[in-house]
């Protein structure tokens, strides 16, 4: 552990919770719209942004909210290890669905 | 979804709602009440009347002139078409199709297209041979034959039929399939 | 579809024609009195005074007031908001987008679909999906039918509950400024 103190600015926050958001919900950054505020002393986090998703057409597909909601979740838990201060709230707006065939790495 | 959430859905659907007319009327009424007050502040402060004075209305309606009646006229007839507005449903050229996990409403021209389509492919005739008119409860097609090809109409009319029954449309279709005597040369 | 209150509008519609053929009647009555025997209309006498003048401007304006509060609240309902699941740490809502991107891909290879309109509505605190299908001339309707169904099932897997919809299946001109056709 390193003395000393880790100053970040609300724009570099908001940075930073773009691309988490844009990470787990599948999109680029640049699609996403985050917004940062206080609610009761913790970080509350306000996403508005599309989700990728596979195609409907199998019987297998998660549904969205649960994708929605692990989402939200991962957000939550990344943001507050990467910047070090307690995410209290995320809100997530989905304003769309990309549906993409997954490739299959191989 | 509950089955009478449907149901009033579909009733709204179905029916006009009467808003065009009452912001119409009501627009008229505002115009009307804002007119009445310009002329009486007028009157009031001794000025010229724009088009009627207070009194010159109030002495019109007392003894009315020909002009009079004439307005008395025009405000029952157009009093009458609202009342016919507010007491007549209204339908619109719609039907409604059942099924258990959407409420359909179709527009009468795409019905009338669908049994058209199923009538000319029977009938083996080209789209513009066909003519279909769907009202209320009846639909009705009317073939215009190839001349010297002749349209076998029973199977005509049970295909339009089947189509009907497998949509089966609310209020309910009579279809009625006609071939007309002269026909078209070529096919 | 919109939340506008249907009895209302003809109540109301049926007050102003009411009025207006009572005015009518009034001065019909007063030209020619012979209509209706032993019936005399009195004089209407009438100046304007301060009086007079304050509460026919307070009427006027009253009247006008309510009648354009009326015609701007029509067409209510249409939301921007599919579903909304709130939770103590935050919450997760869906736009309209969602169910739009979901059934235009699902009905891409429609032949008979010409476009697609999908809107939401909250009618009496049930929101409800809008589903507008342009069709072309002789249209297979059952399949079309079905395939919406199907596209339909699909949208309630993925959004993993059955929001109310309604399908409106109508010809290639645009609805809203066509008169109603019943002939194809």
């Amino acid at each position: 552990m390193i003395a000393g103190r880790v100053s970040v600015t609300p724009r570099a926050l908001e940075t930073v919770a773009r691309g988490v958001a844009a990470q787990h919900l599948g999109v680029e950054a640049s699609r996403v719209k985050v917004h940062l505020s206080d609610k009761q002393g913790l970080l509350a986090v306000a996403i508005a942004a599309p989700l990728r998703s596979a195609p409907f057409t199998g019987t297998d597909a998660v549904g969205l909210v649960t994708q929605s909601e692990h989402a939200r979740a991962n957000i939550a838990r990344d943001v507050t290890t990467l910047v070090g201060a307690q995410v209290g709230t995320v809100s997530l707006r989905v304003t769309g669905i990309d549906i993409v065939e997954t490739r299959r790495v191989l | 979804m509950t089955d009478k959430t449907y149901r009033r859905i579909l009733r709204r659907e179905r029916f006009r709602s009467r808003s065009a007319s009452v912001s119409i009327a009501l627009g008229l009424v505002a115009l009307g009440a804002a007119y009445v007050a310009v002329e009486w502040v007028l009157s009031f402060l001794g000025q010229r009347a724009l088009l009627l004075s207070p009194q010159e209305a109030v002495d019109g309606v007392n003894s009315p002139s020909v002009w009079g009646v004439t307005a008395a006229g025009i405000a029952i007839a157009l009093g009458l078409v609202l009342l016919l507005l507010a007491l007549i449903p209204g339908r619109r050229a719609r039907h409604t199709l059942p099924h258990d996990r959407l409420a359909i409403v179709v527009d009468d021209a795409v019905l009338a297209s669908a049994i058209g389509r199923a009538a000319r492919t029977q009938a083996s005739v080209p789209a513009d041979r066909v003519r279909t008119t769907v009202s209320a409860r009846r639909a009705v097609v009317a073939v215009t034959p190839s001349s010297g090809i002749a349209v076998d109409k029973p199977s005509v009319q049970a295909a339009t039929e089947r189509l009907a029954a497998d949509l089966a449309p609310a209020p309910p279709l009579r279809v009625a399939v006609s071939v007309l005597s002269s026909g078209v040369v070529g096919s | 579809m919109s939340a506008s209150n249907r009895p209302l509008n003809r109540i109301l519609l049926a007050l102003i024609g009411l009025a207006s053929v009572a005015a009518g009647a009034w001065i019909l009555l007063r030209a020619y009195p012979q209509l209706v025997p032993g019936l005399a209309l009195p004089d209407i006498a009438l100046q304007p005074d301060p009086l007079t003048t304050t509460i026919v401007v307070a009427a006027a304006v009253l009247v006008i007031v309510l009648a354009l509060v009326w015609i701007l609240t029509r067409g209510g309902g249409r939301t921007r908001r599919l579903l909304h699941v709130a939770h103590e740490d935050g919450s997760v809502e869906f736009d309209v987008a969602v169910a739009r991107d979901i059934l235009t891909a699902a009905l891409q290879r429609q032949p008979d679909v010409l476009s697609l309109h999908v809107s939401s509505h909250t009618v009496r605190s049930t929101g409800t999906l809008r589903i507008t299908v342009a069709v072309r001339q002789g249209c297979d309707l059952p399949r079309l039918r079905d395939d919406v169904a199907r596209s339909i099932e699909q949208f309630d897997r993925a959004v993993e509950r059955r929001i109310p919809v309604l399908l409106h299946v109508t010809s290639g001109v645009r609805a809203t400024f066509a008169r109603e056709q019943r002939v194809a």
